[in-house]
């Protein structure tokens, strides 16, 4: 009895979710996910830079950062600009950077270029950070 | 049981779904099934326990019973009610104590034709 | 003197035996994503499961009986065969979810990924229980088990806050995202109080023979163990408030996890993570592939023992077999391990009562423990816990996946 109430409850939640979302919405679920996997590539290259992690762990956390930051941004990127098209255009534009910061250093770390990857973390340091402040503008994110 | 000592046993309580022990002390199942005998002009008679697939199946679904008859059939006997009889119950406690040797009934058919066919042919298995 | 060297080296092998795939996934998500908040899920499961882990003890002390079969007998085929199936089904995703932990402590060691690790894993797991003892098993998983501490040392080294950690330990209510926090509550308490840690904990009980005499070990076993447990995965769990949550870092998959230790010890650190999760995982994997053949053998009334040759128990033996073969088939299918770890534990969470309720009617029949019967304190506090476990899982899983 309860595991046919427990399955129908599980029914219905599957049927209703993850349907339709309001682009405030998108935005909302996406960004965070954005901020978490830039961290991640941040202390991934960073930690690899120092020796501290495989080259193979490395390479597989920063292409499943890269590919996850990438699907976001294509999803919010074919947003409805909505009534602020300025911050949304620019949102957009910080995150493409964010994204490109990632795969420069998801690159050279597959090249194995220790020396250059330090710069190329502080620069992703650096969109993480705009974008940080943009999102705090939007009122979403961390 | 000797006809001297009495002693109340509450069938459902006690006896039925418990394990049962062959004379070896291994286990042999469950007490799936009681059956009683009505004999005319005289007190019905605890006559059997039945182990077994199908008595389990059948207390627990129809439709499944008739499943597990079918897979029984295309296996072989196993699966088909094994009736041990009342006078060969030696103590009822935890477990019920039964006077047979499992290896020789119908109820280690599968245990048997596992352990032939798979297990020990499998190296590590004996 | 015979006596406190019993008691030691069952305390000892209690040890590692009680941490698995959910505690480390749902500690790691919980700090990550709401700091030290919700430390009191993780006190309130480990009390729960203490007092629970205690009882299963003195069930087959007392009784000489597993939890299964007491159920069997008591409460008869019918509702028995409903408690197999629910509590079969979700050992069936537990076993997945921690072989699937053990593969991905190989891809983090070796990049290679872990859908190639999982039939060498399961042929592995299944090589030791088929020649292996329960003894054995129990003590290499508890000793091998220690490598945990690490995550204790973590904890110290990347110097908490320690008032805003013990400010965790009173249950607060979300400051964002209520549905995700009430889901992360809900599996740590459903990783730690894992239905199937009980029928499996009074299986060995029972193949080790305890009597009435084992009842204070039983005790001291509990509470040392499930603290032993519980102290790593709070360890996990602020080491993951230091370094993630700081950063925004969520822990979407294991990669994220493994930076908790990295961060403050390197390398080395890296290595102990892979190492703990692989330990851990198989450690579990053993028990929960063992635990679907005790339910089964006891369920029919089959011959079962780990300690035999499989050819004296070919039925149970070709059960955990079997079982442990489909659960990798799930894994080579490429289901994400991390989801399916923290879906599976709310899901344990939701099936507590049909397993817990009739446990407590046991523990407080004279039938079976006799003079050993429960104290009200055991009862109220169970009931509550579990109670309270229940309606956070009814409440949470939809939302979960409503959320995405």
């Amino acid at each position: 009895m309860l595991a046919r109430a427990i399955s129908v409850l599980f029914a219905l939640a599957l049927l209703s979710g993850c349907g339709q979302q309001s682009p405030q919405d998108t935005i909302k679920a996406e960004l965070p996910s954005i901020q978490s996997n830039a961290a991640t590539a941040h202390l991934v290259a960073e930690s690899w830079a120092s020796g501290k992690v495989p080259d193979a762990y490395a390479n597989n956390a920063l292409q499943s950062a890269q590919s996850e930051v990438k699907t976001s941004v294509q999803k919010l990127s074919s947003l409805p600009a909505g009534s602020d098209a300025e911050v949304h255009r620019s949102l957009i534009q910080h995150l493409q950077r964010v994204q490109a910061a990632i795969e420069q250093i998801s690159t050279s770390v597959q090249k194995g270029e220790r020396t250059v990857v330090p710069a190329q973390v502080k620069q992703l340091g650096d969109e993480q950070d705009a974008l940080d402040k943009i999102a705090g503008q939007l009122g979403v994110g961390q | 049981m000797s006809q001297e000592d009495r002693k109340e046993i509450n069938l459902i309580r006690d006896v039925l779904d418990n394990q049962l022990v062959d004379r070896h002390k291994q286990p042999m199942g469950r007490a799936d099934g009681l059956i009683i005998e009505l004999r005319t002009g005289e007190p019905p008679r605890l006559a059997y326990i039945e182990a077994g697939a199908q008595t389990l199946a059948r207390r627990l679904h129809p439709k499944l019973s008739n499943w597990v008859s079918k897979l029984a059939s295309r296996f072989g006997k196993d699966g088909e009610p094994y009736r041990i009889p009342w006078s060969r119950v030696h103590d009822v406690g935890i477990d019920i104590d039964v006077g047979v040797d499992a290896e020789k009934t119908p109820v280690m058919l599968f245990e048997q034709w596992l352990r032939e066919h798979v297990v020990g042919r499998i190296p590590g298995g004996s | 003197m015979k006596k406190i060297i019993q008691v030691a080296l069952g305390i000892l092998t209690s040890i590692g035996g009680f941490l698995d795939v959910g505690a480390i996934a749902t500690s790691a998500q919980a700090g990550a994503a709401f700091g030290f908040e919700l430390i009191w899920a993780l006190v309130l499961g480990t009390v729960c499961v203490t007092f629970l882990v205690e009882m299963s003890g003195r069930l087959a002390a007392a009784s000489k009986h597993t939890l299964a079969e007491a159920v069997r007998e008591r409460f008869g085929a019918k509702f028995y065969f409903i408690q197999y199936i629910v509590e079969v089904v979700v050992d069936f995703l537990v076993l997945a979810a921690e072989i699937g932990g053990v593969c991905i402590a190989l891809q983090l060691v070796t990049g290679l990924s872990y859908r190639w690790w999982v039939l060498p894993v399961a042929f592995f797991l299944w090589l030791l229980l088929w020649k292996g003892t329960f003894d054995l098993i129990e003590n290499s998983v508890a000793i091998l088990g220690l490598v945990t501490l690490v995550f204790v040392a973590a904890a110290v080294v990347v110097k908490p806050d320690w008032s805003s950690v013990l400010a965790g330990v009173v249950p607060s209510v979300a400051r964002h995202d209520t549905a995700h926090y009430l889901f992360i509550a809900v599996s740590i308490v459903g990783a730690l109080v894992s239905p199937y840690l009980f029928f499996f904990y009074s299986s060995g009980a029972v193949e080790s023979k305890w009597d009435r005499e084992y009842i204070g070990v039983n005790r001291a076993i509990a509470v040392v163990g499930m603290g032993f447990g519980s102290i790593v995965s709070l360890g996990l769990l602020v080491a993951a408030a230091v370094v993630l949550h700081p950063r925004g870092i969520q822990v979407d998959s294991y990669n994220q996890a493994a930076l908790t230790l990295v961060q403050p010890f390197g390398f080395i650190g890296f290595l102990l993570f892979a190492a703990s999760l692989g330990i851990t995982c198989f450690g579990a994997a053993l028990e929960v592939g063992l635990d679907q053949a005790y339910i089964t053998a006891q369920a029919f009334g089959w011959r079962w023992g780990e300690s035999q040759k499989p050819s004296k128990d070919a039925r149970f033996s070709m059960t955990y077999t079997v079982v442990i073969f489909l659960s990798s088939l799930l894994m080579v299918a490429g289901i994400d391990p991390l989801q399916l770890t923290l879906f599976t534990m709310a899901l344990s969470a939701a099936i507590l009562p049909i397993v817990i309720v009739p446990f407590l009617v046991l523990m407080n029949d004279e039938r079976y423990v006799g003079k050993y019967r429960n104290g009200w304190i055991s009862n109220a506090v169970v009931i509550f816990i579990i109670g309270l476990a229940f309606v956070l899982a009814i409440v949470a899983l939809p939302l979960e996946i409503l959320g995405g």
